[in-house]
């Protein structure tokens, strides 16, 4: 294991103090790990958080500031936040509006959010929740947690936190997540494994030559191996299996994330964007709006993800609205 | 019945048997749950000095509470929140007599299961958790609360056996599946040594 760290059982707490003492628009609540859009709670806002293991930065903890999320909780390393964590968090931004959570899909996560949820209402703070599962590799099934929520989730946070910012009620903010969540699909590929700092080596390992398709953002398993192969074909095979999980229409309008998961470099993520473009508009699909870069990472794996939202008029407004927080701006 | 005390006894059976569920747990999930229930229980221990003064409803809440924070796994997340649930609707009793107190447990039951959705039967904690607080309050109907909790102490021991011969369904043994067969499942075996305990000190009180 090859890591700038001090101790592997400090990651986070040093990566939290890092973050704080970085970023002038946010507070650390002492001794958590979650962090505080430094203005919270703002008057008359609903308020919007999120959180989830640590290891897939700038998610979530960079995405708190104004348009986007009141507060994160920075769980260990691929390992869900504590109920205590989440309490203090929601009451931190709580305005008296109520507050949205936007969770992840793992079983862990949304156990301790909804115990949460459950004993704030003895505290009379109103919340409510909505889950995101966009992951296109994993298929639906009624037996199991279901899909996982990977990439798409910041574009649910961004147009969710939007209509927060907008003055939206608790019900109109966790209409307008869910129906990001429905219109968001991902999916991601894995060129090398990561490794967890206090794991010290790697979950799974890949040849030479090969990549995994459908790798989810803790290495879960995808859905094949197969021999790495150019961005155009990739990109065709990752398509295939999205689109034929949300079919889009000649002339829908939809945004595009590529985002790394590590250490891809920019160079790759925009010439696979290349092929996303050039294959969805030759659909007759418009991109009204394009993110590439690092937004949900998986420590250092290598590989990206593909995410596509479709888009209506709500939904767009939302996500082009601007945000200013140290992992996304958008003026 | 002094709170404190308890908790500092079930602090003490939990590190003993750390080392034991920690080998349950290699076979059924990463190996470290006694390691984490033992890290709850002492920080529960370190807490005791500053609840002594406190009503057992509230040192119920604040052990709760401390679970739920200094937690690192499911097991010890859903029993700070079965504690929580447990002290929110002790507040609402009067008198604490078997049957409030069977009233009390079911209701902290109820909002467990609703979390959990595991049932009896998928090797989790639940089957222990399940037929003691459901014995407990059946022989709780006779108003005397040491056979009610001879009655618990028994379903607790029985429920874990079980789990030795279940295949997992949720949690954290879903994954090793049949290969967890002969091992009883950690977070029950952790839950019968605190049940085991709290009715122990019962008994003894006479």
């Amino acid at each position: 294991m090859k890591k700038i760290i001090n101790r592997p059982d400090d990651v986070v707490r040093d990566m939290i103090e890092g973050m704080r003492l970085a970023n002038q628009d946010i507070r650390v609540l002492p001794g958590t790990g979650v962090v505080v859009r430094k203005d919270a709670p703002v008057p008359g806002k609903v308020g919007v958080i999120s959180g989830g293991g640590s290891g897939h930065e700038p998610a979530h903890g960079g995405f708190v500031g104004k348009g986007m999320l009141d507060a994160a909780c920075a769980g260990d390393v691929f390992t869900s936040p504590s109920v205590d964590q989440m309490m203090k968090a929601i009451r931190a931004v709580d305005a008296g509006r109520g507050v949205l959570i936007i969770a992840k899909n793992y079983t862990g996560d949304n156990l301790n959010f909804d115990m949460a949820m459950e004993l704030l209402e003895e505290e009379g703070i109103k919340t409510a929740k909505v889950k995101v599962h966009d992951d296109a590799a994993v298929e639906e099934n009624a037996d199991t947690t279901g899909r996982r929520g990977v990439a798409g989730t910041m574009l649910v946070q961004k147009v969710a936190c939007a209509c927060a910012e907008a003055g939206g009620s608790l019900e109109e903010v966790k209409e307008a997540a869910q129906s990001a969540a429905d219109n968001v699909r991902t999916i991601g590929f894995a060129l090398s494994p990561c490794i967890i700092p206090a794991v010290g080596k790697p979950g799974f390992s890949l040849g030479e030559e090969e990549m995994e398709l459908g790798t989810g953002i803790h290495g879960e398993a995808g859905i094949r191996r197969m021999k790495v192969d150019t961005a155009h074909n990739l990109v065709e095979i990752m398509l295939e299996k999205l689109l034929a999980d949300m079919p889009l229409e000649e002339g829908e309008e939809v945004c595009v994330l590529v985002n790394g998961m590590g250490s891809t470099p920019l160079m790759e993520l925009y010439i696979l964007y290349r092929e996303v473009h050039m294959k969805l508009t030759g659909e007759g699909i418009r991109i009204a709006k394009a993110y590439v870069g690092e937004y949900m990472t998986s420590l250092e794996m290598a590989g990206a993800s593909v995410s596509i939202m479709k888009l209506d008029e709500r939904r767009k407004r939302f996500l082009l609205a601007p945000a200013d927080t140290a992992g996304f701006k958008q003026f | 019945m002094d709170f404190c005390e308890i908790l500092e006894k079930i602090a003490h059976h939990i590190e003993k048997n750390a080392e034991y569920l920690d080998e349950l747990d290699a076979v059924m999930g990463d190996g470290e749950h006694g390691f984490n229930m033992k890290k709850c229980f002492n920080t529960v221990k370190l807490m005791l000095p500053e609840w002594r003064e406190m009503s057992n409803v509230e040192i119920l809440e604040n052990a709760g509470m401390t679970l739920l924070t200094a937690g690192g796994g499911t097991a010890s997340t859903l029993l700070g929140f079965f504690m929580r649930k447990a002290a929110g609707a002790a507040k609402k009793e009067t008198v604490y007599d078997a049957k409030s107190i069977a009233g009390i447990l079911n209701r902290a039951l109820e909002s467990t299961l609703e979390r959990s959705q595991a049932k009896v039967g998928d090797k989790t904690l639940m089957d222990v958790l399940i037929p003691a607080v459901r014995e407990f309050s059946e022989e709780a109907e006779n108003g005397d609360i040491r056979a009610a909790a001879k009655a618990a102490a028994r379903a607790s021991a029985e429920g874990v056996k079980a789990t030795g011969q279940m295949t997992a369904k949720r949690g954290r043994g879903f994954y090793v599946a049949e290969r967890g067969l002969g091992t009883a499942d950690p977070g029950a075996a952790s839950l019968d040594i605190i049940i085991q305990t709290i009715c122990g000190e019962l008994f003894k009180e006479g």
